[in-house]
């Protein structure tokens, strides 16, 4: 039996300007799977991310999330992003945060706001700094938080760009854990990117190669390593990027 | 959404110290401030003349000059260095002055930028004495010609009776004329303080970009137009509250001023309504600029810079154009500059001073609902990309 597709996204192209970003960029997300962009910097893994978060409307190509445009998904709440360089408001506490982003996607339903809440506190593990202003948190509390403010409102989908960077090594291993467990727990599907590869292979499923806006290779890391004939995906990435950029030469 | 936005936004506010007390404090302290030191500076630096006299027989002119100046307030002094106003009576003074077929001269030194109270003070003592000097004069004159005749019907044959009308052709009292230079100074005043809008609005949409909360927030089920539309109530809110600091002070700095300056205004109740609907409505045009501005330009630091500096030059415009142009005189091709942002705001609260009433809830009328049409529609067109990568 054929998997559920999740997001769709087909020969997906967007320009800047004179500036092409992406040129051909295509992959499937199945439904409650983990799914991992990768590529290196400038690849065009943010504004792929931004266009399936419905954030960036004008785009060539088709994308689709649950059967509808991102837009529409992401005003029907089933859409939570996470940016790679996403930052709380400061004047607010941790828990003030979490309630602000709860009432926006439960249309302020106070049961769904305070469920919605709990998890939030449990996700990010602050214990009572979560009652103090965010401007008085390190950058690695300021993540879990935001962490915990993207995977609490329970959405469809959420998309992390790089959820474990400026995280020290045992919260990072915990937001993992925490990713994978809202996966198969909660059936959401995850869209992630990120640059560290021991991570990639923890946690994803299936994983999109991406260089110079084009998917270079799709397939779940195993398999990827395999056909490749690396012994890891640190050098099956090594590989796809020089060949992609022995070709262009 | 839009409820729980706003909330966000006023709660981020009511902890941002710093902005509070700039926006809402400092107007209520700033403008009375200035009237205080003006009233200080005035009671504080009493007029101060100097009279010399270089002959004993010019005693009694002296001695009447010296009565009047210190009768209204002003100090006497006999060295000139301290004064505002030298007054000189020379040698020949008393032979010329008493002598019908001769002129007698004085001479009055200003010193440079001085107390302009001094100067008043010294003319109207000047006058007194050439007044006693004319109207003997004039007594001797009536008793040699053996004619009955006033020192008045000579000396002022005309006597000119003083009135004012609005430009409707009413014949007004002197307050109103009083109250239409009170007009000017206000809109003078007011428009600029009506621009802290554009930094409310614009730091509180670019902030979010700048503070990185921008990106999730665009992800979530908010709305552009509720998002936008909630950063201008919190600026407006903020704008208002900056303005009512700005229109009490006002009335404070107007109320020492005229302790001041010894000018008395009556102040009507419709007279102090339009103040507050051309302020309102000139918060909300700066709003809607602003967006216009932010839409064409983007919202870099450099950018925001740009949009404040052009809406502050039009509220200067405006403040100029209230200052010195009458609106009720304004023809083609020069009242085309009805079409510069606030210029009609001020130009209508002068026509409304002036007795146009009509001309002046159109003018107003039309400001609000240009600038409420340009917030819908620049809203509209505002996109998530644009806010965010613009």
């Amino acid at each position: 039996m054929q998997e559920e597709v999740a997001v769709s996204v087909i020969h997906l192209r967007k320009r800047f300007g004179k500036f092409v970003a992406l040129k051909d960029v295509s992959f499937d997300v199945k439904k409650g799977e983990v799914f991992c962009l990768i590529g290196p910097n400038g690849a065009g893994k943010t504004t792929t991310l931004r266009i399936v978060a419905g954030i960036i409307k004008d785009y060539e190509g088709k994308v689709s999330v649950f059967g509808l445009s991102p837009i529409e998904a992401k005003n029907k709440g089933l859409i939570s992003y996470m940016p790679e360089d996403a930052f709380p408001y400061e004047r607010l506490t941790g828990l003030e945060n979490l309630e602000f982003f709860a009432k926006l996607y439960s249309n302020n339903d106070k049961n769904k706001v305070e469920e919605m809440v709990k998890l939030g506190i449990q996700i990010a593990n602050l214990g009572d700094k979560i009652y103090q202003p965010t401007s008085t948190y390190s950058r690695g509390m300021k993540r879990r938080l935001i962490i915990a403010r993207t995977l609490m409102v329970m959405p469809k989908l959420a998309i992390l760009d790089e959820p474990t960077s400026a995280l020290d090594v045992e919260s990072a291993v915990r937001v993992r854990q925490v990713i994978v467990d809202m996966a198969k727990k909660f059936g959401i599907t995850i869209i992630l990117s990120s640059h560290n590869m021991l991570e990639v292979q923890y946690v994803c499923d299936n994983i999109a190669m991406i260089n110079d806006g084009k998917t270079i290779v799709t397939g779940s890391p195993k398999f990827i390593v395999e056909s490749l004939g690396v012994s890891n995906l640190e050098e099956a990435f090594i590989k796809v990027v020089s060949n992609a950029q022995n070709i262009s030469q | 959404m839009l409820r729980t936005f706003l909330n966000k936004e006023l709660l981020e506010i009511k902890r941002d110290k710093k902005l509070l007390i700039s926006s809402i404090l400092l107007p209520f302290i700033l403008l009375p401030l200035i009237g205080i030191i003006l009233y200080a500076s005035v009671s504080a630096q009493p007029p101060i003349i100097a009279v010399i006299n270089q002959n004993p027989e010019n005693t009694p002119y002296v001695n009447l000059i010296t009565n009047y100046i210190k009768e209204n307030g002003g100090i006497v002094v006999k060295n000139s260095t301290q004064a505002d106003v030298v007054i000189v009576f020379p040698n020949d003074f008393y032979e010329n002055a008493s002598n019908i077929s001769r002129q007698a001269y004085l001479e009055v030194y200003e010193l440079i930028s001085s107390n302009q109270n001094a100067i008043n003070l010294a003319f109207s003592a000047l006058r007194e004495l050439l007044l006693n000097i004319s109207n003997s004069r004039i007594e001797y004159l009536t008793e040699v010609a053996h004619i009955n005749v006033t020192p008045a019907s000579i000396r002022e044959p005309i006597y000119v009776v003083l009135g004012y009308k609005s430009v409707s052709g009413k014949v007004v009292s002197a307050g109103v004329s009083e109250l239409a230079s009170l007009a000017r100074i206000i809109a003078l005043i007011l428009f600029p303080s009506a621009t802290p809008v554009v930094f409310y609005l614009l730091e509180g949409i670019t902030g979010e970009r700048e503070r990185k909360t921008l990106e999730s927030l665009l992800a979530t089920p908010l709305s552009i137009r509720s998002f936008i539309v909630s950063k201008l109530i919190v600026a407006i809110f903020l704008g208002v509250f900056s303005s009512l600091g700005d229109i009490i002070g006002t009335f404070l700095f107007i109320f020492l001023s005229s302790f001041a300056f010894n000018i008395t205004v009556s102040l009507t109740l419709p007279f102090l309504l339009m103040i507050i609907v051309v302020y309102s409505t000139s918060i909300l045009l700066t709003g809607a600029l602003s967006l216009v501005f932010l839409y064409i330009f983007g919202g870099s630091t450099r950018n925001i810079q740009v949009i404040n500096f052009i809406i502050i030059s039009f509220g200067m415009i405006a403040s100029f154009v209230a200052l010195f142009i009458n609106p009720s005189q304004l023809s083609f091709p020069l009242s085309a500059i009805y079409i510069i942002p606030y210029v009609q705001l001020s130009l209508g609260f002068l026509l409304y001073v002036f007795g146009s009433i009509q001309e002046s809830i159109f003018s107003i009328l039309a400001t609000l609902i240009v600038s409420v049409l340009l917030i819908l529609l620049v809203s509209r067109f505002f996109t998530s990309e644009r806010l965010l990568l613009k």
